[in-house]
């Protein structure tokens, strides 16, 4: 220690001693609350299992929380969005659709993705810099041959 | 926010047609400008590289640049000189329009799941015996028709 911060070399040495004991002391805390936890854990597992075999169902598990895009669209919106979008002679926003049809954006965005995926709908770009997604079904791949 | 990429799998080939079909002016040509426009692409330059691949596959052609007496010009090298524009061949717009007579797409659409994979034989043996353009655009549009991205996987 130097003499500049103005305290005695001799009790900061002190202060440090104890302060690494106290470390040390709580060092032994966190792994005595996490070993106790990992026990708990066990613990819990082994009920959950012997209750398992028990009634021979296994316990449910947590269900994970459904995320916001995981819903799948019906096939009924699907088919009407396409009979509307067959009937366009120029590209369309989803939005259009939606205020034709009557469901949300959301919907129709799914449908046309579906679509889109079955090469009954096209991507025709965009309604000015950075506007909305424009799309259209796609031509028959016949003639009238 | 503007695209800085379009691959075969952000978009098909057939459906880059169709958008410069939707942006060709009365003489059947469009700039690659427009549909960098129309696509909301970061740069004229996407546009161009999916047109240049195009044009490699027979789908499209680039138009010359010519002087007044309607001769094309070239380089200092010899190469011909382009403009910007460019326009869809007969097999570019047959593969964005499609050619099936009506009676083939029924007995198309007839074949059994069971007999899927004997048609996807004859296709790829059919395709390998067919020009370079047609096996590439095949390729590509098979692609894009099974790639993950499109199929939820």
């Amino acid at each position: 220690m130097d003499r500049d911060n103005g305290a005695e070399p001799d009790r900061l040495a002190l202060i440090v001693e104890d302060l690494q004991a106290e470390l040390a002391r709580g060092a032994g805390a966190v792994e005595a609350a996490q070993a106790a936890l990992a026990e708990a854990k066990a613990k819990q597992l082994r009920i959950r299992r012997a209750i398992d075999t028990l009634t021979g169902v296994k316990a449910k598990a947590a269900s994970r929380p459904a995320k916001k895009g995981d819903w799948v669209i019906g096939e009924d919106k699907v088919q009407r969005v396409q009979a509307l979008i067959a009937t366009k002679s120029e590209p369309v926003t989803s939005r259009e659709l939606a205020t034709e049809i009557g469901i949300s954006n959301d919907s129709v965005r799914r449908a046309l993705e579906l679509l889109r995926e079955r090469d009954l709908v096209g991507y025709r770009g965009v309604r000015g810099r950075g506007g909305a997604k424009l799309y259209m079904a796609m031509p028959e791949l016949t003639n009238a041959g | 926010m503007p695209v800085e990429h379009l691959t075969i799998d952000d978009m098909s080939d057939r459906e880059f047609l169709l958008v410069m079909f939707d942006q060709q002016d009365a003489d059947g040509w469009t700039d690659s400008e427009q549909i960098a426009r129309q696509l909301d692409l970061a740069e004229r330059r996407i546009a161009s590289t999916r047109l240049s691949w195009l044009a490699r596959w027979g789908a499209v052609e680039r138009e010359f640049k010519r002087d007044d007496a309607g001769h094309p010009l070239y380089t200092r090298h010899g190469k011909l000189r382009y403009t910007q524009r460019w326009q869809m061949t007969a097999r570019g717009s047959a593969l964005a329009f499609g050619q099936l007579k009506q009676r083939q797409k029924q007995s198309l659409d007839n074949v059994e799941d069971a007999q899927l994979l004997e048609v996807a034989a004859w296709l790829t043996t059919r395709v390998r015996s067919g020009d370079d353009v047609a096996r590439k655009l095949i390729a590509r549009e098979w692609r894009y028709g099974t790639s993950a991205s499109r199929n939820g996987r």
